[in-house]
């Protein structure tokens, strides 16, 4: 069984990324110049700075997709779980408490479910001033069951 | 056409990845970094290895300890291989010399 996550970023999130990008970098040029100091001995930076390249350009698409090979990420989307991805895509949360209190569920048990989600790449928090904010990294999931071996 | 921005995450195992991010420029494949990292004992992400080919070069980093260790010239090698790669040396992959 393989299970793919997929996700494609709306004009509003890459909106977000690149303020975020601004948050973490002050600017493009200054993320170059760290590039040119650092980049062999923190080559990440790079990463940050072709994706920062490419979405200043409009029009720009960014697709991400994740495979799992093993059946066990079922395991991390519980209904809860689904349901909380779901509801940060819709109503955008400033941070887990704010996520808790809009959902109406226990903070712990919120901030728990959040852990689970990030751990596996489905949900990512985003350094926002003094707040992280949590941001769904998918918004559909396929599950392909494998086919017998023809004989 | 124009650019597309590509990253994917291919599990090998529960713990272990390949992180893959990619830049079309008109479909052409300007820029690709490949990295694989694991999760340890309490969820934090490590990083072993990396391929990238900025500036035209293809390279390829090796780490310990989350810091780079050592950085070499390499090929290009596909999504696919390196796929390959990691699934089949996972962690050994540091410590052994790959096939050319």
């Amino acid at each position: 069984m393989k299970t793919v996550l997929y996700n494609k970023l709306e004009d509003q999130d890459i909106t977000e990324r690149l303020a975020s990008y601004r948050e973490r970098y002050g600017s493009f040029e200054l993320l170059k110049e760290m590039v040119a100091l650092d980049g062999d001995k923190n080559p990440g930076l790079l990463d940050d700075l072709m994706v920062w390249g490419a979405l200043r350009h409009e029009g720009t698409g960014f697709e991400s997709v994740m495979y799992y090979p093993s059946p066990k990420i079922c395991y991390a989307l519980t209904p809860k779980r689904m349901e909380l991805l779901e509801f940060i895509s819709q109503v955008n949360p400033s941070s887990i408490k704010d996520l808790a209190q809009r959902i109406e569920r226990d903070y712990k048990n919120v901030y728990d479910d959040v852990g689970v989600l990030q751990r596996f790449h489905l949900l990512e928090m985003e350094k926002r001033g003094k707040n992280r904010k949590p941001r769904s990294r998918i918004r559909g999931i396929f599950i392909e069951l494998e086919e017998a071996a023809a004989e | 056409m124009g650019m597309q921005v590509r990253n994917e995450l291919y599990w090998v195992s529960e713990t272990d990845f390949l992180d893959s991010l990619e830049v079309f420029v008109d479909d052409r494949l300007a820029y690709y970094s490949r990295t694989y990292r694991y999760l340890d004992e309490g969820d934090q992400e490590s990083t072993l290895m990396r391929w990238d080919n900025f500036q035209e070069k293809h390279r390829q980093y090796t780490y310990f300890g989350n810091a780079v260790r050592e950085v070499r010239e390499s090929r290009y090698r596909s999504k696919d291989e390196i796929i390959r790669l990691v699934d089949t040396f996972r962690r050994n992959i540091v410590s052994i010399e790959l096939p050319p």
